[in-house]
């Protein structure tokens, strides 16, 4: 196991790969995001920040869009 | 489950007390010896508890005659038989009557095993009660905070969403505060009903396979207000006298009791307070500030009032108070499950006290108050605050003491609007208090162990490559199959000065199961013994076996996961039965255990035969006053095995017990074709007396002697 890239072992790693996910503000402090070594951001609830469904329900896409105005 | 004639090491402590063991058909006189003998005194306690912090409080206020919970236990020998037995009926007037060889029946006509079944099921009901209060209040703080009737932030929406989805809720349109208010409604709806209908948070939050069998049970409750109703009623004077109806309405509690005020108290509490977060502090006694420190202790269950002081400690406000006193800064304690809330969420509030320890931490004399909401919140502790500056403040009107300052939500929660000008007022006493304290009269055990918290489900699924919609850890599964971790045993429940020595057979339990490679999750006032203990830290992963180290050094984690407080036994029940699923079997074929080695409150009684009923084998030490009846014995321990694929397992000898567990473990494992391996039992010398490097015992700052 390389511990820089993930902390999982191989065969947690083959029966079900990760949702990973690009940086992006409207996972900012959110439940469900996942930081593995500071290499990989990953997400458990698989949702992709651009269309991310708790991200909308809970108002983070209006909230980063004021953060970057 | 095994052969009691072949263990590989057995208690000495246990076997030294010569108690016969249970036989079917023993004659009353030899249950009642059995039980008796089974009880330890102050000074065997202080000898052999793994809490030195503990052992150390009690012996000093034995010294300076201040009484503890130890010497109200000595006091009361021999307790009565019948009771102890359960034997005795003492619900109606004609009684108290006891059922024996000589009279079998009471005044009413009831036999010995209906009067165990019955005083079971009232217990049972009472801990229904009480976390269902404990439920209640949560379900009013989540739906004052979603709704802004109440100034209380809902520190976690994203949770709520999630849950809303779990129990089917339309979520399109509508804002996150109206799907966190709609939750809070069912969860509600489920607590309060009279009237059948689906029972939305079991069919949402159990397991298919549980429901469709609890359905075929017929034990799907109406409600948890309905249950306990109907428990009372059916226990009541020339009501039901049918055994097996009466185990019927026992099962349909303990659902009552799981679904409702535990899993979902658990979860409106992470929408409302937050979910765990890991972080790394210091727990027990000597984790008190003993000077320059104004220090408060939050104790008991229902921590809505502890949030709102929580939340205003540290504000320039309160530390303008504070600097005025001369203090340097204001600190507060966690005991009981009000701190189990506080410790998992990274607040930076130590535990010092499960429930039966808390009278020693108000001995310290180090504390300018102690705040208590309800349950387990001993009377005990008011004569030993009285005899320092301590001032007891109370916040709900379920849980008052006599003597005590009275600041509380009011019964009809009325005042839940200005629930922070409440927690100001209690902070200005505890504040205003400390002028009085006695420097001198400080004593503070310099015991403390190192620990990491907050392991929560999601937390759990982020280590274990878990998915929350497919509701599966994978890669525990994996680990569990592949025979990196033997099994997984949850640790829960009180901690008893009956029947056992205080914070010692939890302890052995536990440092075997993760010598033989078993993970374990823990919560609760049995749990925080395995805080105490020093085990909840990545560097006991020491004390593992080579499998189990792998794992938790790869992952820098400890082999003892606390997942935070008794209602969070949800988290626990999470992670086994999500992992059960990942590996494609059920709970009952999985190698799963629940540990509530020395339960004591009502609440326990369902929160043990929660986890057998979702197909968990259930382990304790002492016994919870049911041993006259060997029909209510059979169907606890053996019957129920048929019916749900789980039972619950007495053996008062916790090396025993360890060695079940492991047997039980590999038994499933085999029967799995997943990879078996030998165990190892360790020495009174490997597992008691050697204290891991993650406790620290000081010299002692006592300045009383």
């Amino acid at each position: 196991m390389n511990k820089e890239v993930s902390m999982l072992f191989d065969i947690e790693q083959k029966i079900v790969s990760r949702c990973t996910i690009e940086e992006s503000p409207v996972c900012d402090g959110c439940l469900y995001l996942g930081l593995d070594g500071g290499e990989e951001r990953f997400c458990i609830m698989q949702q992709q920040p651009e269309c991310c469904v708790v991200a909308k329900a809970t108002g983070r896409f209006e909230r980063s869009a004021e953060d970057r105005s | 489950m095994a052969d009691k004639n072949t263990y590989a090491y057995e208690d000495e402590l246990t076997g030294s007390r010569n108690a016969p063991d249970y036989e079917p058909g023993m004659p009353l006189k030899d249950r009642i010896r059995l039980v008796h003998r089974l009880n330890y005194s102050k000074e065997e306690m202080i000898r052999h508890t793994a809490n030195k912090a503990v052992a150390e409080m009690v012996d000093f206020m034995g010294k300076h005659a201040i009484c503890s919970t130890f010497d109200r236990f000595a006091d009361q020998h021999p307790q009565c038989g019948y009771g102890l037995t359960g034997a005795c009926c003492a619900f109606c007037s004609y009684g108290p009557c006891r059922a024996t060889e000589k009279t079998p029946l009471t005044i009413c006509g009831k036999d010995v095993h209906l009067v165990v079944a019955g005083n079971a099921l009232r217990r049972l009901a009472a801990g229904l009660s009480a976390h269902g209060a404990h439920a209640r209040e949560v379900f009013i703080a989540l739906k004052a905070a979603a709704s802004g009737s109440a100034p209380i932030p809902l520190k976690c929406p994203e949770k709520g969403y999630a849950v809303a989805k779990l129990l089917g809720v339309e979520t399109d349109g509508k804002t996150i505060e109206a799907i966190c208010e709609e939750v809070a409604d069912i969860f509600i709806d489920d607590l309060q009903r009279s009237l059948p209908k689906e029972h939305r948070t079991l069919e949402a939050l159990a397991p298919k396979e549980r429901v469709d069998l609890w359905k075929k049970l017929d034990i799907i409750p109406i409600s948890a207000y309905h249950e306990c109703f109907e428990t009372n009623n059916l226990t009541s004077h020339g009501t039901d006298s049918d055994f097996e109806s009466h185990m019927q309405a026992f099962l349909r509690t303990v659902l009552a009791y799981a679904i409702t005020t535990v899993i979902s108290t658990s979860l409106a509490t992470d929408i409302v307070y937050g979910i765990p977060r890991r972080s790394r502090l210091n727990v027990n006694l000597g984790s008190i500030v003993a000077r320059d420190c104004i220090n408060i202790g939050l104790n008991g269950h229902s921590p809505i009032v502890a949030f709102a002081i929580c939340d205003i400690v540290g504000t320039p406000r309160i530390m303008e108070k504070v600097r005025k006193t001369g203090a340097k800064d204001l600190k507060l304690y966690g005991m009981c499950c009000t701190g189990g809330e506080f410790i998992e969420r990274d607040l930076g509030i130590p535990l010092v006290a499960m429930a039966s320890s808390a009278e020693m931490a108000v001995a310290t004399g180090a504390f300018e108050a102690i705040i208590v909401d309800q349950q387990d919140v001993l009377p005990g502790m008011i004569p030993v605050a009285r005899q320092f500056h301590t001032k007891v403040i109370t916040t709900s009107s379920s849980g008052r003491k006599e003597g005590a300052i009275v600041l509380e939500l009011d019964y009809y929660l009325k005042n839940l609007d200005t629930i922070y000008e409440l927690a100001e007022q209690i902070l200005d006493i505890a504040i205003d208090n400390y002028k009085n304290r006695d420097p001198k009269r400080v004593y503070v055990p310099k015991v403390r162990a190192k620990v990491e918290m907050g392991f929560g489900i999601e937390e759990v699924m982020k280590l274990f490559n878990g998915s929350v919609p497919d509701k599966k850890v994978y890669g525990l599964a994996e680990l569990v199959k592949s025979g990196r971790i033997r099994g997984i045993a949850n640790f829960g429940s009180c901690g008893n000065i009956r029947g056992a020595v205080f914070e010692r057979n939890q302890i052995i339990i536990a440092r075997q199961l993760i010598k033989n490679d078993v993970l374990v999750t823990c919560h609760g006032c049995s749990g925080m013994g395995l805080l105490f203990a020093g085990l909840a830290h990545p560097d006991a992963s020491t004390l593992c076996g080579e499998r189990l180290r792998e794992v938790v050094e790869a992952k820098d984690i400890p082999p003892v996961l606390h997942v935070g407080a008794c209602t969070d036994s949800t988290r626990a029940g999470q992670i086994m039965a999500y992992t059960a699923s990942a590996a494609g079997v059920t709970n009952p074929q999985m190698p799963l255990a629940m540990v509530a080695a020395d339960p004591a409150a009502e609440k326990t009684m369902g929160a043990r035969y929660a986890f057998v009923l979702q197909g968990i084998e259930t382990y304790s030490c002492v016994q919870d006053n049911t041993i006259a009846s060997d029909r209510f014995m059979e169907y606890t321990s053996s019957h129920l095995r048929d019916m749900v694929g789980a039972a619950m397992n007495w053996d008062p000898d916790p090396y025993r017990t360890s060695e079940d567990i492991l047997r039980m473990f590999d038994a499933k494992r085999e029967a799995l074709g997943w990879p078996v391996w030998d165990y190892t039992i360790g020495t009174r010398e490997e597992i008691e007396d050697q204290i891991p490097d993650t406790v620290e015992i000081g010299q002692n700052l006592c300045t009383m002697r």
